[in-house]
């Protein structure tokens, strides 16, 4: 009789032990798979709802370390979570009550539209010399004055108003709606954009009388309530998962801990805490970061002589989109130098700054705030965080927006921090366990 | 006292909502108990009071191994301690043929406490003796405890200290022996 050969690890004979690990390594495989799978078509099919549970995510992850502060200092952990919820609700609210006042309604939109189109054309014919019939141009002009004309009859284009449009700004213009008259300046360069156009206005239907106007004033705000009515019934989602992933105190963790066989289960202890150190860190120091850009560029470009309104709606944009490298400098110097393009009255606290020069400030201002974020915000504040290569930031924003629209573009970066951090502790963990 | 409210030894049984007591699992709190019950008679948490065995139990993790799996090997590094709640466990030191048995870990002992204080390689391996349940408590929950109930983790690294310095005299003695 042939004996029956042993496995050192279970005491079991060898076949019978292979048998198991090759049904096991099956299973595993096949439900990893459809996992993966499940997760990747609710994903897709959810899309619209990714980017309010990530944000609820990432709130819940920024304030754990707070919930943790609360709990030493003697604040039991329900209050916590109640008081982090409340402020959490409250900085919501006011940020879309303050951001709502910010957004230009239909009048301010036309009117900032009519001054951006004359300042716009203004300063173009100041540049290239060609204020005056009988001027003939810069030297610029001269050789390039086609291509750019034909690239300010495509700015003109998408800002110029159409004949409903110039209708509703008549209607403004004399008080509209329980708004207040449009200012006689902005009139005249309503009609001297008609008059001296750089082309002509676009065609419309003739047929289109005053009654038609004014529907058409009105149907923006239906659609505005109904697309506000889509938004929180949307957004809800964020506070929601805010509040449970306070609550939940580790169980979703200990829950797919626990699906880990009994060999993995301390390298994925392990990589989880890493992990979660390394993102934490990453999430933390990014937040902080663009709070710090965000300040810089509100005190800069109130300093170099911008409306207070405008500089916090325009520092604000740009500080958050400074997650996404690039990004923020580009937003920054783009509303930046629209803004300083349409500014009448610039007063600043420095003498030398004037609405002429204004540009070149804001210029200033966003290499001053490139050069801080550099030198001092992120190796003190972000410090060793994960570094990605500008090939895979490129690519992860273009592909996220490809993929998830402004979700995608905004997540792309984090996603991709993640998934480095995971395979790479991965990778260095399983290695130290011998396992691969 | 209404009959309904004791139960046969005399004790008081824990009120029952009427709406939602059958729905919330009678069968998780029972398993919580009874892991309290067990980390109560691990000599680490001994000094704990049933509330701060309550917040560590919140934060243990169950596994349960059959005869022969490893709980953890030699010169992997070790990132959590277990306590036996049933079960044997033999510590054991894998050799070129066959495996060196040092001791056998029964309910309520512990093991691999070495590396609540750090991820130095383990010493030995763990292996079950039979079907086995342990409670997995690891190093970064422990460094979540100091950060969040400080007392708590005082009293557990008090006590680790303690029985560390206990193994290390124990040790001391054994090689004074030898040498004698």
């Amino acid at each position: 009789m042939l004996p029956i050969i042993l496995e050192r690890r279970t005491n079991q004979p060898v076949h019978r032990v292979s048998t198991r690990i090759l049904t096991r390594r099956i299973v595993f495989t096949v439900a990893a798979a459809v996992a993966v799978l499940t997760i990747v078509g609710l994903v897709w099919a959810l899309s619209p709802i990714v980017l309010p549970f990530i944000i609820g995510t990432l709130f819940a992850y920024i304030c754990t370390p707070l919930l943790n502060v609360f709990t030493r200092r003697g604040i039991p952990r329900g209050a916590g979570i109640l008081l982090l919820f409340a402020v959490f609700f409250a900085a919501v609210t006011l940020i879309i009550n303050q951001l709502g006042s910010f957004i230009p309604d239909e009048r301010d939109r036309l009117v900032l539209r009519t001054r951006f189109q004359y300042k716009l054309n203004e300063r173009y014919r100041d540049y290239m010399g060609i204020g005056t019939p009988d001027q003939k141009g810069t030297f610029v002009y001269q050789y390039l004055g086609t291509d750019l004309d034909e690239f300010m009859e495509n700015i003109n284009g998408m800002l110029r108003l159409n004949k409903d449009e110039q209708y509703l700004f008549i209607k403004y213009r004399e008080g509209f709606k329980g708004r207040p008259p449009i200012r006689d300046q902005y009139y005249e360069y309503f009609q001297k954009n008609i008059e001296r156009p750089l082309v002509a206005v676009e065609h419309v239907p003739a047929d289109r009388d005053k009654g038609n106007g004014a529907a058409i004033s009105e149907q923006p705000a239906q659609s505005r309530l109904s697309s506000m009515m889509a938004g929180i019934k949307i957004w809800i989602i964020t506070p929601l998962v805010f509040l449970f992933l306070l609550i939940d105190n580790g169980e979703i963790k200990r829950f797919f801990i626990g699906l880990v066989p009994n060999r993995y289960f301390e390298v994925s202890l392990a990589v989880f805490d890493k992990v979660n150190r390394a993102i934490g860190n990453y999430l933390r120091g990014i937040l902080i970061e663009c709070s710090l850009v965000a300040t810089a560029y509100i005190v800069l470009f109130s300093l170099i002589g911008f409306e207070i309104k405008m500089a916090v709606l325009i520092g604000l944009f740009a500080g958050l989109a400074n997650a996404i490298p690039l990004l923020g400098l580009g937003i920054a110097m783009v509303a930046g130098s629209a803004y300083a393009l349409i500014a009448e009255n610039v007063t600043s606290v420095l003498p030398f700054i004037t609405a002429d020069n204004l540009i070149l400030a804001v210029a200033g201002c966003v290499l001053i705030v490139m050069m801080m974020d550099n030198g001092i915000f992120q190796p003190f504040v972000v410090g060793g965080a994960v570094k990605l290569h500008p090939l895979a930031v490129f690519v992860g924003i273009i592909g996220g927006s490809m993929m998830f629209g402004m979700a995608g573009l905004i997540l792309a970066i984090p996603t991709i921090v993640v998934v480095k951090e995971m395979v790479f502790t991965l990778f260095s963990e399983l290695k130290d366990y011998y396992i691969i | 006292m209404a009959n309904d409210m004791v139960d046969q030894s005399g004790n008081l049984k824990k009120p029952v909502n009427p709406f939602w007591g059958s729905i919330a699992s009678k069968f998780k709190f029972a398993k919580a108990i009874d892991n309290i019950e067990v980390l109560k008679l691990c000599p680490i948490f001994a000094r704990l009071s049933v509330k701060e065995l309550k917040k560590v139990s919140a934060l243990i993790y169950e596994r349960s191994y059959q005869a022969g799996e490893y709980l953890f090997e030699k010169e992997q590094p070790g990132t959590a301690m277990f306590i036996i709640k049933t079960g044997q466990v033999k510590i054991v030191v894998p050799g070129n043929e066959s495996e060196t048995e040092l001791a056998t870990i029964y309910p309520e002992d512990f093991l691999g406490e070495l590396a609540l204080l750090d991820d130095t390689p383990r010493s030995a391996s763990a292996k079950a003796a039979e079907k086995t349940e342990a409670l997995a408590f690891f190093r970064e929950d422990l460094g979540e405890l100091v950060q969040t109930y400080p007392v708590i983790a005082v009293k557990i690294m008090r006590d680790l200290a303690i029985i560390i310095g206990q193994r290390l005299k124990a040790a001391n003695e054994q090689l004074t022996a030898r040498e004698q």
